[in-house]
């Protein structure tokens, strides 16, 4: 079953013979047992389109972060952890650059997927945390939950550093000081210029105080990572490691772009891997964006053969939030209903609310700034912009989508997000006269939200939007 | 046309049975089991007592919780949806549906097509259900149709802070050690049902005429609780828990 479970994540027999022991090892340690990856194979065939190698190759990715950061101490790395956000590249992720002896990983995400997502086994995580410090019924962040239930259950061992960043999230910060007085995690804490986005004469403008505060504080944090490993990390190496994000995200817009195509050619469930990818750290960005070769050429192809992954006229919906990240029933029930998502929050970016040609193609960097770079991309993405500015950069792509209904979904434990959620729903169905759901949810956390909890919201939703679109095709005469 | 509409809620089920748009049958039934067959057990049930034959019917619709177990349906869709239709059906210039059912509680706004425009829902939390008033009721030790009657006697309603139907059991037992007259509390539970609807009908906004239904539809109490909160008369149709089981069997029409 196991070489089943890899063959399904795109494993060669070459590398299963390699890494079946290195895996099995991993999966030993942290009690994967062999009922847990029936489970996981079965989940995976289920909820994901492994017609597609380029999502296979997604899941192995995955696959080898998780099985990387458990044996990581065994196999005598020197640790960096880094969390949410890290939305224009990780900058944890250079120390990979610097060095096959280093591991920089976001781990919370990385069992979200593989614990939660693939083997449906995350549940004790959150249970674990639960009864330590963080109860239910709280509003805690499943991410969190996550994090400290790692740690409690010695799932993953205590790096060397820890990357924290107060920028969207008030609560990890507060819980990384306390993991690390109580497991002696060394910790340094990325700060935000709350100086966001503001919309003059109609046109949004991101502050340059706003992006040289975060850049000289992502810098700070380098340094750091430097001072653990024992190198000084150089300009050059961090424009390296900014290089390898870049020309992911040239692939990742491609294959977004394909999502303008009807019938739309891939399910949300299997592009939210690609989504959150450009979250991470990954020690081997080759085997990334290789992934992504493959899936955008067998996107291409099933565009010009116009094969969908749903049928032709689907009504098209626009996505927010971290859906990605959740139960993959919740994704998948999005499609049961009738929708197709094209377009998720996470391919946004202002000022014009397309996902970003304008650094598309970048190689070389030449001697710019990265961390300027950085900031300035990961404060151009909807999601960090506050309320007035991020509805003005949706609007815009709702009618580039051309989509037929929003999808607001929303991480209710999450306070930055929760707060202007409803406001946001309202400005944006009088601004596009479109039906638009709020819908809560959190990190993965099937106890609290689930599928069969959303499916009449869904539903219903779903009536709407169809509504909504024959009435305009009727009066544009389509009909 | 002759059309058939179930409505298997968690705690009722509802049919009716149609006939060129006229309601000639139908049944509320309390919801016994939860499985995969209850869907057909109970239409063959509710056929049985109309007397008519299953090949007679032309269309099935279904909504409700249950509604997994309505395979056999030619339409299926949620309750929103169809309390929606059927309230239109039965009183045109409705554009505001407030539904108070067993488990969830629900704002719909709807046009004169009785399409849903908008619509808000409590699902997660049982307060301001008919669940939270079955507790409530049977914490009072007094029987849940007559609760309406008590209330209308009161003279002073209790202030129910509580948010939370276990937390808010406590606090009635207390507010009844405390001396207070059970009329007052029953009054005060009603009032605290509609200031959850309130907010939720402030959220899609409040339209006229404004069309009350589901089981606790039937508590007087909570109705004019209802219409002083929100400042406007409220109708209850003559059978408001039928009609999801009404719109069910108008889906045919789309």
């Amino acid at each position: 079953m196991l070489d089943k479970l890899l063959t399904l994540c795109g494993f060669s027999s070459e590398e299963i013979e390699k890494e079946r022991s290195r895996v099995q090892r991993a999966f030993q340690k942290i009690n994967l047992t062999d009922e847990d990856v029936a489970r996981g194979v079965n989940r995976i065939e289920t909820y994901f389109d492994t017609e597609l190698m380029g999502i296979r190759k997604g899941l192995g990715i995955y696959l080898k972060e998780f099985v990387g950061l458990i044996l990581a101490r065994e196999e005598k790395k020197k640790i960096i952890y880094s969390m949410l956000p890290s939305l224009g590249g990780n900058p944890a992720a250079v120390a990979n650059v610097v060095s096959k002896d280093y591991l920089a990983a976001f781990p919370d995400l990385v069992f979200v997927f593989t614990l939660g997502q693939m083997f449906g086994k995350l549940d004790y995580v959150l249970d674990a945390a639960e009864t330590h410090c963080l109860p239910a019924g709280v509003a805690h962040c499943g991410s969190n939950q996550v994090r400290l239930g790692r740690y409690l259950l010695h799932l993953t061992p205590i790096p060397d550093l820890h990357i924290s960043w107060g920028v969207l999230c008030d609560e990890a910060p507060k819980l990384d000081d306390l993991l690390a007085q109580h497991f002696g995690i060394p910790t340094v804490f990325i700060n935000r210029c709350q100086d966001g986005w503001v919309v003059v004469d109609g046109v949004p403008r991101l502050p340059e105080r706003t992006v040289k505060y975060i850049a000289i504080d992502m810098k700070r944090a380098v340094d750091r990572i430097g001072e653990t490993l024992g190198t000084k990390i150089s300009d050059d190496a961090m424009r390296a490691s900014l290089v390898r994000v870049l020309n992911y995200f040239n692939y990742w817009y491609e294959i977004g772009q394909l999502l303008k195509n009807d019938p739309i050619p891939i399910h949300q469930v299997d592009l939210g891997i690609f989504h959150t990818f450009i979250l991470q750290c990954f020690q081997d960005y080759d085997e990334l964006i290789r992934a992504a070769q493959i899936l955008l050429q067998e996107l291409r192809e099933r565009v010009a053969k116009g094969i969908g992954a749903l049928p032709k006229g689907t009504p098209r919906v626009l996505l927010s939030g971290a859906t990605s990240a959740c139960d993959p029933g919740i994704a998948t029930l999005i499609e049961e209903v009738g929708l197709g998502v094209v377009v998720n929050e996470l391919q946004i970016y202002g000022p014009n609310g397309e996902a970003i040609p304008q650094v598309g193609g970048i190689a070389d960097l030449g001697t710019a700034n990265p961390y300027e770079v950085m900031a300035k991309l990961f404060a151009t993405n909807s999601a960090f912009m506050d309320m007035g500015p991020r509805v003005h950069v949706i609007e815009k792509a709702a009618r580039i989508w051309k989509v037929d209904g929003i999808l607001w979904w929303v991480h209710a434990n999450c306070r930055t997000y929760a707060t202007d959620a409803l406001m946001i729903k309202d400005a944006l169905e009088k601004r596009l006269k479109i039906p638009v759901c709020f819908i809560e949810g959190d990190v993965y956390d099937p106890r609290i939200y689930n599928v069969q909890q959303q499916r009449i919201r869904m539903e219903t939703f779903a009536e709407m939007v169809k509504m909504s679109k024959m009435k305009k095709e009727r009066e544009q005469g389509k009909a | 046309m002759v059309s058939a509409g179930l409505d298997l809620g968690s705690v009722a089920s509802k049919a009716v049975l149609m006939e060129n748009g006229k309601v000639i049958h139908s049944i509320i039934r309390c919801t016994e089991g939860l499985n995969l067959q209850r869907g057909e057990d109970f239409l063959n049930h509710f056929l049985q007592e109309a007397n008519y034959d299953r090949s007679a019917i032309q269309f099935i619709g279904a909504t409700g919780y249950g509604r997994i177990s309505a395979s056999f349906a030619d339409r299926v869709t949620s309750e929103i949806i169809c309390h929606a239709r059927g309230v239109n059906h039965l009183i045109p210039n409705a554009r505001t549906v407030i539904d108070i059912g067993g488990q969830d509680t629900k704002a719909i706004k709807i046009n004169r097509e009785g399409e849903v425009i908008k619509f808000e829902m409590n699902d997660k939390c049982a307060a301001g259900t008919g669940r939270f008033l079955e507790t409530m009721a049977r914490a009072l030790g007094i029987p849940l149709q007559k609760m309406g009657d008590r209330s209308f006697q009161s003279s002073h309603p209790c202030s129910i802070s509580s948010v939370c139907t276990v937390f808010a059991e406590s606090e009635i037992i207390s507010l009844l050690a405390e001396g207070n007259r059970l009329e007052d509390i029953v009054a005060g539970l009603h009032l605290s049902v509609a200031k959850r609807v309130q907010s939720m009908v402030q959220r899609i906004g409040l339209d006229q005429e404004v069309v009350f239904t589901g089981g606790v539809a039937h508590n007087a109490g909570v109705h004019s609780a209802l219409e002083k909160i929100l400042a406007q008369k409220i109708v209850v149709p003559d059978s408001p828990q039928l009609t999801g089981a009404l719109g069910a069997a108008l889906l045919y029409q789309d």
